[in-house]
Protein backbone atom coordinates (compact mmCIF):
# COMPACT_ATOMS: atom_id res chain seq x y z
CA UNK A 1 0.00 0.00 0.00
CA UNK A 2 3.02 2.15 0.93
CA UNK A 3 5.00 1.60 -2.26
CA UNK A 4 1.70 2.16 -4.64
CA UNK A 5 1.23 5.85 -2.33
CA UNK A 6 4.92 6.50 -2.80
CA UNK A 7 4.16 6.11 -6.37
CA UNK A 8 1.62 7.94 -6.85
CA UNK A 9 3.32 10.69 -5.18
CA UNK A 10 6.58 10.05 -7.54
CA UNK A 11 4.38 10.40 -10.51
CA UNK A 12 2.58 13.66 -9.16
CA UNK A 13 6.20 15.08 -8.49
CA UNK A 14 6.64 14.39 -12.33
CA UNK A 15 3.71 15.98 -13.56
CA UNK A 16 4.26 18.90 -11.51
CA UNK A 17 8.04 19.40 -12.93
CA UNK A 18 6.34 18.76 -16.28
CA UNK A 19 4.02 21.09 -15.94
CA UNK A 20 6.97 23.67 -15.10
CA UNK A 21 9.69 22.97 -16.68
CA UNK A 22 8.96 21.22 -20.11
CA UNK A 23 8.63 24.03 -21.96
CA UNK A 24 11.89 25.76 -20.72
CA UNK A 25 13.45 22.62 -21.41
CA UNK A 26 12.38 22.13 -24.25
CA UNK A 27 13.10 24.92 -25.57
CA UNK A 28 16.74 25.07 -24.91
CA UNK A 29 16.82 21.51 -26.32
CA UNK A 30 15.71 22.78 -29.48
CA UNK A 31 18.71 25.26 -29.55
CA UNK A 32 21.09 23.41 -28.63
CA UNK A 33 19.93 19.98 -30.98
CA UNK A 34 18.28 22.25 -33.72
CA UNK A 35 16.05 19.69 -34.51
CA UNK A 36 12.63 19.55 -33.39
CA UNK A 37 12.24 15.58 -32.99
CA UNK A 38 15.91 15.19 -31.74
CA UNK A 39 14.75 17.80 -28.67
CA UNK A 40 11.84 15.66 -27.94
CA UNK A 41 14.14 12.51 -26.77
CA UNK A 42 16.06 15.32 -25.37
CA UNK A 43 12.48 16.58 -23.77
CA UNK A 44 11.63 12.55 -22.69
CA UNK A 45 15.67 11.54 -21.70
CA UNK A 46 15.48 14.14 -19.13
CA UNK A 47 12.78 13.28 -17.63
CA UNK A 48 13.37 9.88 -17.50
CA UNK A 49 16.35 10.37 -15.89
CA UNK A 50 14.69 13.18 -13.46
CA UNK A 51 12.02 10.41 -12.67
CA UNK A 52 14.11 7.67 -12.09
CA UNK A 53 16.55 9.38 -10.02
CA UNK A 54 13.90 11.31 -8.18
CA UNK A 55 14.36 9.62 -4.57
CA UNK A 56 17.91 10.93 -4.79
CA UNK A 57 16.93 14.42 -5.43
CA UNK A 58 18.11 15.94 -1.87
CA UNK A 59 16.43 19.41 -2.62
CA UNK A 60 20.99 20.63 -2.43
CA UNK A 61 19.93 23.04 -5.58
CA UNK A 62 16.16 24.06 -6.72
CA UNK A 63 14.54 21.61 -8.81
CA UNK A 64 14.61 24.04 -12.06
CA UNK A 65 19.00 23.49 -11.74
CA UNK A 66 18.53 20.23 -11.16
CA UNK A 67 16.71 19.46 -14.21
CA UNK A 68 19.01 21.75 -16.39
CA UNK A 69 21.82 20.32 -15.61
CA UNK A 70 20.02 16.99 -16.55
CA UNK A 71 19.08 18.61 -20.00
CA UNK A 72 21.89 19.89 -20.47
CA UNK A 73 24.15 16.85 -20.26
CA UNK A 74 21.38 14.60 -22.24
CA UNK A 75 22.47 17.20 -25.18
CA UNK A 76 26.26 17.31 -24.79
CA UNK A 77 25.60 13.44 -24.96
CA UNK A 78 23.41 13.99 -27.79
CA UNK A 79 25.68 16.28 -29.74
CA UNK A 80 28.38 14.05 -29.18
CA UNK A 81 26.83 10.45 -30.18
CA UNK A 82 25.23 11.71 -33.33
CA UNK A 83 24.70 8.50 -35.36
CA UNK A 84 24.70 7.88 -39.15
CA UNK A 85 23.85 11.61 -39.77
CA UNK A 86 25.40 14.20 -41.15
CA UNK A 87 24.97 17.17 -39.24
CA UNK A 88 24.12 19.75 -41.12
CA UNK A 89 25.79 23.01 -39.30
CA UNK A 90 24.23 25.72 -41.34
CA UNK A 91 21.82 27.07 -38.90
CA UNK A 92 18.30 28.53 -39.91
CA UNK A 93 15.24 28.91 -37.90
CA UNK A 94 13.26 26.31 -40.01
CA UNK A 95 15.46 23.62 -37.42
CA UNK A 96 13.04 25.35 -34.55
CA UNK A 97 9.47 24.81 -33.90
CA UNK A 98 7.22 27.07 -35.98
CA UNK A 99 6.68 30.15 -33.91
CA UNK A 100 3.62 31.71 -32.74
CA UNK A 101 5.46 35.10 -32.12
CA UNK A 102 7.31 36.61 -35.34
CA UNK A 103 9.89 38.22 -34.52
CA UNK A 104 11.66 41.20 -36.27
CA UNK A 105 14.25 40.25 -38.71
CA UNK A 106 17.08 41.57 -35.96
CA UNK A 107 16.11 39.50 -33.72
CA UNK A 108 16.16 36.45 -36.11
CA UNK A 109 19.80 37.55 -36.62
CA UNK A 110 20.00 37.40 -33.50
CA UNK A 111 18.72 34.00 -32.54
CA UNK A 112 20.76 32.29 -34.90
CA UNK A 113 24.20 34.01 -33.82
CA UNK A 114 23.19 32.38 -30.39
CA UNK A 115 23.00 29.08 -32.36
CA UNK A 116 25.92 29.23 -34.00
CA UNK A 117 27.84 29.42 -30.68
CA UNK A 118 30.83 26.85 -30.07
CA UNK A 119 28.34 24.89 -27.21
CA UNK A 120 30.80 26.38 -24.47
CA UNK A 121 29.65 29.92 -25.47
CA UNK A 122 26.01 28.70 -25.90
CA UNK A 123 25.54 26.82 -22.71
CA UNK A 124 26.30 30.20 -20.57
CA UNK A 125 24.55 32.07 -22.76
CA UNK A 126 21.46 30.24 -22.23
CA UNK A 127 22.01 29.65 -18.99
CA UNK A 128 22.71 32.58 -17.97
CA UNK A 129 21.18 35.60 -20.58
CA UNK A 130 17.78 33.39 -21.11
CA UNK A 131 17.43 30.56 -18.24
CA UNK A 132 18.05 33.26 -15.70
CA UNK A 133 20.70 31.39 -13.93
CA UNK A 134 23.65 33.30 -11.86
CA UNK A 135 27.00 32.85 -13.20
CA UNK A 136 27.92 30.77 -9.58
CA UNK A 137 24.78 28.55 -10.36
CA UNK A 138 25.89 27.75 -14.11
CA UNK A 139 29.22 27.36 -12.96
CA UNK A 140 27.97 24.84 -10.35
CA UNK A 141 25.71 23.34 -13.15
CA UNK A 142 28.28 22.82 -15.26
CA UNK A 143 31.24 22.12 -12.71
CA UNK A 144 33.38 24.73 -13.82
CA UNK A 145 34.98 27.54 -12.08
CA UNK A 146 32.92 30.88 -11.64
CA UNK A 147 35.49 33.23 -13.56
CA UNK A 148 35.97 30.54 -16.35
CA UNK A 149 31.31 31.03 -16.53
CA UNK A 150 32.36 34.91 -16.50
CA UNK A 151 35.07 34.62 -19.44
CA UNK A 152 32.59 32.53 -21.43
CA UNK A 153 29.93 35.16 -20.83
CA UNK A 154 32.45 37.74 -21.70
CA UNK A 155 33.44 36.25 -25.46
CA UNK A 156 30.23 35.04 -25.82
CA UNK A 157 29.04 38.78 -25.85
CA UNK A 158 31.99 39.98 -28.20
CA UNK A 159 30.60 37.32 -30.39
CA UNK A 160 27.44 38.59 -31.02
CA UNK A 161 27.94 42.10 -30.29
CA UNK A 162 27.25 42.61 -34.52
CA UNK A 163 23.90 41.14 -33.88
CA UNK A 164 22.77 42.83 -30.55
CA UNK A 165 23.93 45.97 -32.17
CA UNK A 166 21.34 45.37 -35.08
CA UNK A 167 19.14 44.22 -32.67
CA UNK A 168 19.57 47.64 -30.74
CA UNK A 169 18.22 49.57 -33.73
CA UNK A 170 15.59 47.52 -34.27
CA UNK A 171 15.63 47.38 -38.03
CA UNK A 172 16.84 45.04 -41.24
CA UNK A 173 19.81 45.60 -42.34
CA UNK A 174 19.60 47.11 -46.09
CA UNK B 1 25.15 47.06 -23.40
CA UNK B 2 22.91 46.75 -20.76
CA UNK B 3 19.79 44.99 -23.01
CA UNK B 4 21.57 42.13 -23.82
CA UNK B 5 20.33 39.80 -21.86
CA UNK B 6 17.22 41.35 -22.05
CA UNK B 7 17.50 40.68 -26.10
CA UNK B 8 19.25 37.30 -26.38
CA UNK B 9 15.66 36.43 -24.22
CA UNK B 10 13.46 38.62 -26.40
CA UNK B 11 14.87 36.58 -29.90
CA UNK B 12 15.03 33.14 -28.35
CA UNK B 13 11.37 33.64 -26.54
CA UNK B 14 9.86 34.60 -30.16
CA UNK B 15 11.68 32.51 -31.74
CA UNK B 16 10.73 29.23 -29.30
CA UNK B 17 7.12 30.40 -29.17
CA UNK B 18 6.40 27.17 -30.71
CA UNK B 19 7.94 24.67 -28.41
CA UNK B 20 4.93 23.27 -26.81
CA UNK B 21 3.89 20.89 -24.14
CA UNK B 22 3.55 16.92 -25.49
CA UNK B 23 0.35 15.50 -23.60
CA UNK B 24 1.61 11.92 -24.32
CA UNK B 25 5.13 13.04 -22.55
CA UNK B 26 3.85 11.93 -19.15
CA UNK B 27 2.48 8.34 -20.03
CA UNK B 28 5.69 7.47 -22.29
CA UNK B 29 8.19 8.43 -19.31
CA UNK B 30 6.30 6.59 -16.77
CA UNK B 31 5.95 3.51 -19.03
CA UNK B 32 9.76 4.01 -19.82
CA UNK B 33 10.88 4.10 -16.27
CA UNK B 34 9.03 0.70 -16.07
CA UNK B 35 10.35 -0.36 -19.52
CA UNK B 36 6.92 -1.12 -20.88
CA UNK B 37 7.87 1.30 -23.78
CA UNK B 38 11.30 1.76 -24.75
CA UNK B 39 12.75 5.45 -24.72
CA UNK B 40 13.67 6.69 -28.25
CA UNK B 41 16.99 6.41 -27.98
CA UNK B 42 16.67 2.20 -27.34
CA UNK B 43 14.39 1.80 -30.89
CA UNK B 44 16.77 4.12 -32.88
CA UNK B 45 19.56 1.07 -31.66
CA UNK B 46 17.70 -1.72 -33.02
CA UNK B 47 16.75 -0.03 -36.33
CA UNK B 48 20.47 1.13 -36.38
CA UNK B 49 21.35 -2.40 -35.82
CA UNK B 50 18.86 -3.91 -38.39
CA UNK B 51 20.48 -0.92 -40.88
CA UNK B 52 23.87 -2.51 -39.84
CA UNK B 53 22.81 -6.35 -40.79
CA UNK B 54 21.74 -5.45 -43.87
CA UNK B 55 24.19 -3.33 -44.94
CA UNK B 56 26.79 -5.87 -44.17
CA UNK B 57 24.35 -8.03 -46.32
CA UNK B 58 24.80 -5.64 -49.35
CA UNK B 59 28.34 -4.66 -48.87
CA UNK B 60 31.12 -5.36 -51.42
CA UNK B 61 34.75 -4.17 -51.38
CA UNK B 62 34.29 -2.09 -54.51
CA UNK B 63 34.45 1.48 -54.10
CA UNK B 64 31.27 1.54 -55.44
CA UNK B 65 29.92 -0.63 -53.69
CA UNK B 66 30.67 2.06 -50.79
CA UNK B 67 29.04 4.95 -52.57
CA UNK B 68 26.13 2.75 -52.78
CA UNK B 69 26.51 1.19 -49.61
CA UNK B 70 26.36 4.71 -47.37
CA UNK B 71 23.56 5.96 -49.85
CA UNK B 72 21.28 2.94 -48.55
CA UNK B 73 22.13 3.75 -44.91
CA UNK B 74 20.63 7.44 -45.53
CA UNK B 75 18.07 6.51 -47.31
CA UNK B 76 16.95 4.45 -44.39
CA UNK B 77 17.20 7.24 -41.85
CA UNK B 78 15.14 9.71 -44.65
CA UNK B 79 12.22 9.26 -42.70
CA UNK B 80 13.63 10.09 -39.39
CA UNK B 81 15.95 13.06 -39.69
CA UNK B 82 18.19 13.35 -42.75
CA UNK B 83 17.17 14.12 -46.38
CA UNK B 84 18.97 11.38 -47.96
CA UNK B 85 19.15 13.72 -51.32
CA UNK B 86 20.99 16.50 -49.97
CA UNK B 87 23.50 14.33 -48.17
CA UNK B 88 23.83 12.72 -51.22
CA UNK B 89 24.44 16.13 -52.06
CA UNK B 90 26.98 16.51 -49.57
CA UNK B 91 28.62 13.36 -50.14
CA UNK B 92 29.47 14.57 -53.76
CA UNK B 93 31.03 17.65 -53.01
CA UNK B 94 33.14 16.22 -50.29
CA UNK B 95 34.29 13.29 -52.85
CA UNK B 96 35.95 16.66 -54.26
CA UNK B 97 37.03 17.49 -51.06
CA UNK B 98 35.96 20.88 -51.70
CA UNK B 99 34.48 21.80 -48.35
CA UNK B 100 37.01 19.61 -46.58
CA UNK B 101 40.38 20.05 -46.01
CA UNK B 102 42.16 16.70 -44.84
CA UNK B 103 45.37 16.19 -43.25
CA UNK B 104 47.52 13.59 -42.20
CA UNK B 105 49.16 15.79 -39.30
CA UNK B 106 50.85 12.77 -37.70
CA UNK B 107 52.00 9.42 -38.58
CA UNK B 108 53.59 6.74 -36.31
CA UNK B 109 55.18 3.31 -37.09
CA UNK B 110 56.86 1.03 -34.40
CA UNK B 111 57.21 -2.14 -36.44
CA UNK B 112 53.48 -3.23 -35.82
CA UNK B 113 51.51 -1.36 -35.67
CA UNK B 114 50.77 2.17 -37.88
CA UNK B 115 49.02 4.89 -35.99
CA UNK B 116 47.84 7.89 -37.97
CA UNK B 117 46.37 11.24 -36.79
CA UNK B 118 44.05 12.42 -39.13
CA UNK B 119 43.03 16.53 -39.19
CA UNK B 120 39.63 17.36 -41.01
CA UNK B 121 38.90 21.16 -41.13
CA UNK B 122 35.61 22.14 -42.90
CA UNK B 123 36.82 24.69 -45.79
CA UNK B 124 33.09 25.77 -45.25
CA UNK B 125 32.13 25.49 -41.93
CA UNK B 126 28.76 24.72 -42.26
CA UNK B 127 29.03 21.37 -42.50
CA UNK B 128 30.38 18.80 -40.65
CA UNK B 129 30.01 14.43 -41.40
CA UNK B 130 28.13 12.37 -39.09
CA UNK B 131 29.01 9.44 -37.03
CA UNK B 132 29.61 6.53 -39.10
CA UNK B 133 32.91 4.06 -40.19
CA UNK B 134 33.30 1.46 -42.77
CA UNK B 135 36.40 -0.29 -43.82
CA UNK B 136 36.63 -3.25 -45.53
CA UNK B 137 39.19 -6.13 -45.36
CA UNK B 138 40.14 -7.98 -48.56
CA UNK B 139 36.99 -8.76 -50.55
CA UNK B 140 34.92 -8.68 -47.24
CA UNK B 141 32.55 -5.89 -46.20
CA UNK B 142 32.85 -4.70 -42.59
CA UNK B 143 30.99 -1.84 -41.44
CA UNK B 144 31.20 -0.58 -37.44
CA UNK B 145 30.03 1.77 -35.57
CA UNK B 146 32.46 4.20 -33.29
CA UNK B 147 30.89 6.76 -31.20
CA UNK B 148 33.55 8.81 -30.51
CA UNK B 149 34.48 8.67 -34.41
CA UNK B 150 32.62 11.85 -36.00
CA UNK B 151 33.50 10.84 -40.01
CA UNK B 152 33.05 8.64 -42.85
CA UNK B 153 36.24 6.61 -42.92
CA UNK B 154 37.29 3.86 -45.22
CA UNK B 155 40.60 1.92 -44.47
CA UNK B 156 41.62 -0.26 -47.15
CA UNK B 157 44.48 -2.19 -48.07
CA UNK B 158 46.29 -5.98 -48.90
CA UNK B 159 49.12 -5.58 -46.26
CA UNK B 160 46.74 -4.37 -43.15
CA UNK B 161 45.95 -7.20 -40.71
CA UNK B 162 43.83 -5.59 -38.49
CA UNK B 163 44.14 -5.46 -34.94
CA UNK B 164 42.55 -3.08 -32.60
CA UNK B 165 39.56 -2.71 -31.86
CA UNK B 166 37.43 -3.48 -28.50
CA UNK B 167 34.33 -5.23 -30.03
CA UNK B 168 35.81 -6.72 -33.31
CA UNK B 169 38.89 -7.92 -33.72
CA UNK B 170 38.75 -7.02 -37.44
CA UNK B 171 38.08 -3.24 -36.30
CA UNK B 172 40.71 -1.02 -36.17
CA UNK B 173 41.10 1.34 -33.23
CA UNK B 174 39.80 5.19 -33.67
CA UNK B 175 41.49 6.14 -30.32
CA UNK B 176 39.94 9.58 -30.12
CA UNK B 177 38.61 12.27 -32.00
CA UNK B 178 39.63 15.95 -31.24
CA UNK B 179 37.58 18.74 -31.94
CA UNK B 180 39.34 22.15 -32.13
CA UNK B 181 37.34 24.97 -31.76
CA UNK B 182 39.39 27.23 -33.27
CA UNK B 183 39.12 26.40 -36.80
CA UNK B 184 36.57 23.99 -36.27
CA UNK B 185 38.68 20.73 -37.02
CA UNK B 186 38.32 17.34 -36.21
CA UNK B 187 41.45 15.12 -35.55
CA UNK B 188 40.83 11.40 -35.22
CA UNK B 189 43.72 9.26 -34.14
CA UNK B 190 43.86 5.78 -35.71
CA UNK B 191 45.90 2.72 -35.41
CA UNK B 192 45.74 -0.79 -37.00
CA UNK B 193 48.37 -3.79 -37.43
CA UNK B 194 50.23 -3.64 -40.93
CA UNK B 195 51.41 -7.48 -41.39
CA UNK B 196 53.37 -6.86 -44.81
CA UNK B 197 55.08 -3.63 -45.40
CA UNK B 198 55.40 -4.16 -48.58
CA UNK B 199 51.84 -4.22 -49.42
CA UNK B 200 50.61 -0.60 -49.98
CA UNK B 201 48.04 -0.02 -47.38
CA UNK B 202 45.98 2.90 -48.05
CA UNK B 203 43.35 4.88 -45.81
CA UNK B 204 40.23 6.74 -47.64
CA UNK B 205 38.30 9.35 -46.60
CA UNK B 206 35.88 9.15 -48.14
CA UNK B 207 36.60 7.55 -51.32
CA UNK B 208 39.80 9.51 -51.39
CA UNK B 209 43.35 8.05 -50.30
CA UNK B 210 44.96 10.32 -48.13
CA UNK B 211 47.82 8.22 -47.11
CA UNK B 212 49.69 5.57 -49.35
CA UNK B 213 52.36 4.36 -47.28
CA UNK B 214 53.24 4.57 -43.96
CA UNK B 215 54.36 7.75 -42.53
CA UNK B 216 57.03 8.03 -39.02
CA UNK B 217 56.85 10.73 -36.37
CA UNK B 218 58.99 11.20 -33.80
CA UNK B 219 56.49 10.71 -31.14
CA UNK B 220 52.64 10.16 -31.11
CA UNK B 221 51.10 13.87 -31.02
CA UNK B 222 47.33 14.74 -31.09
CA UNK B 223 46.40 18.25 -30.80
CA UNK B 224 44.94 20.52 -33.02
CA UNK B 225 48.27 22.87 -31.75
CA UNK B 226 50.32 20.55 -33.51
CA UNK B 227 53.62 21.96 -33.83
CA UNK B 228 55.48 20.85 -37.50
CA UNK B 229 57.52 17.95 -36.94
CA UNK B 230 61.32 18.39 -37.13
CA UNK B 231 62.88 18.36 -40.63
CA UNK B 232 65.20 15.62 -41.14
CA UNK B 233 67.01 17.44 -44.06
CA UNK B 234 67.49 21.78 -43.36
CA UNK B 235 63.88 22.93 -45.70
CA UNK B 236 65.41 23.94 -48.44
CA UNK B 237 67.54 20.83 -49.28
CA UNK B 238 63.33 19.07 -49.76
CA UNK B 239 62.73 18.26 -53.69
CA UNK B 240 58.63 18.20 -53.45
CA UNK B 241 57.15 16.39 -55.92
CA UNK B 242 53.57 17.36 -56.90
CA UNK B 243 50.70 15.94 -54.93
CA UNK B 244 48.26 13.97 -56.78
CA UNK B 245 44.51 12.27 -55.57
CA UNK B 246 46.27 9.02 -54.40
CA UNK B 247 49.52 10.73 -52.87
CA UNK B 248 50.20 13.88 -50.69
CA UNK B 249 53.13 16.20 -51.61
CA UNK B 250 56.04 13.95 -51.06
CA UNK B 251 59.66 15.14 -50.77
CA UNK B 252 61.95 12.53 -53.09
CA UNK B 253 64.92 13.27 -50.73
CA UNK B 254 63.61 12.53 -47.00
CA UNK B 255 59.97 10.90 -48.07
CA UNK B 256 58.26 13.39 -45.64
CA UNK B 257 55.10 14.54 -47.07
CA UNK B 258 53.21 17.69 -46.93
CA UNK B 259 50.11 19.37 -47.61
CA UNK B 260 46.83 17.58 -48.73
CA UNK B 261 45.72 15.59 -51.85
CA UNK B 262 45.46 16.86 -55.66
CA UNK B 263 42.42 16.86 -57.21
CA UNK B 264 42.02 14.07 -59.53
CA UNK B 265 42.67 14.03 -63.19
CA UNK B 266 39.52 13.42 -64.96
CA UNK B 267 39.61 12.62 -68.38
CA UNK B 268 38.18 13.34 -70.38
CA UNK B 269 36.48 16.92 -69.56
CA UNK B 270 33.35 16.31 -71.37
CA UNK B 271 30.24 17.02 -69.42
CA UNK B 272 28.69 14.40 -71.56
CA UNK B 273 31.05 11.68 -71.58
CA UNK B 274 31.94 9.37 -68.46
CA UNK B 275 34.98 10.73 -66.86
CA UNK B 276 37.84 8.52 -65.46
CA UNK B 277 40.28 9.85 -63.02
CA UNK B 278 43.39 8.49 -64.71
CA UNK B 279 45.81 7.64 -61.65
CA UNK B 280 43.08 5.99 -59.23
CA UNK B 281 40.52 5.12 -61.80
CA UNK B 282 37.96 6.24 -59.68
CA UNK B 283 35.28 7.58 -62.30
CA UNK B 284 32.46 10.20 -62.42
CA UNK B 285 29.50 9.35 -64.55
CA UNK B 286 28.14 11.95 -67.09
CA UNK B 287 26.22 14.79 -65.72
CA UNK B 288 24.30 14.95 -69.06
CA UNK B 289 23.94 12.96 -72.25
CA UNK B 290 23.61 14.13 -76.09
CA UNK B 291 20.50 15.10 -77.72
CA UNK B 292 19.74 13.07 -80.44
CA UNK B 293 17.46 15.76 -82.44
CA UNK B 294 20.10 18.71 -82.28
CA UNK B 295 23.12 16.67 -81.52
CA UNK B 296 24.61 18.84 -78.49
CA UNK B 297 24.63 18.37 -75.04
CA UNK B 298 21.14 19.17 -72.95
CA UNK B 299 23.10 21.66 -70.69
CA UNK B 300 23.45 23.85 -74.34
CA UNK B 301 26.66 23.28 -74.90
CA UNK B 302 28.11 21.71 -78.58
CA UNK B 303 30.90 19.78 -77.81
Amino acid sequence: MAETERAHSREDTLRRLMTEYEIPIRRMCCVYLRDEDLAADAVQETFLRAYTALDRFRGESSEKTWLMRIAVNVCHSMRRTGWLRFIDRRVTLDQLPEPVVHADYSLSELTIDVMRLPQKLLDVVLLHDYQGFTAREIGSMLGIPYQTVISRLKTAHTRLRVSLTEAEKGGAPE
Amino acid sequence: MNRRPEDIRKALDAALSGASHDPTLFHRVVNASKGDSPPVKRKLTLSMALVLILALMTGTAAVAATYRGVSWFLTERENQTVDAAYLMDILEQHHDSELLDIRVVDAYWDGAKLSMAINFAPRDATLSLGTYCHHYEGQAAHQCRNETLDLLLDIAGTGIKITAGAEDTRSYGASYDYYCEEDDSLTIMITFGVNDMSQPVSVMIPFRTVLRSTGKAEENRLSCYLPPLADPIAPHEHNWAPATCVSLETCTICGRTQGGLGKHNFQPEACHVTRTCDICTYSYEAAHSINPDTGSCYCGVIH
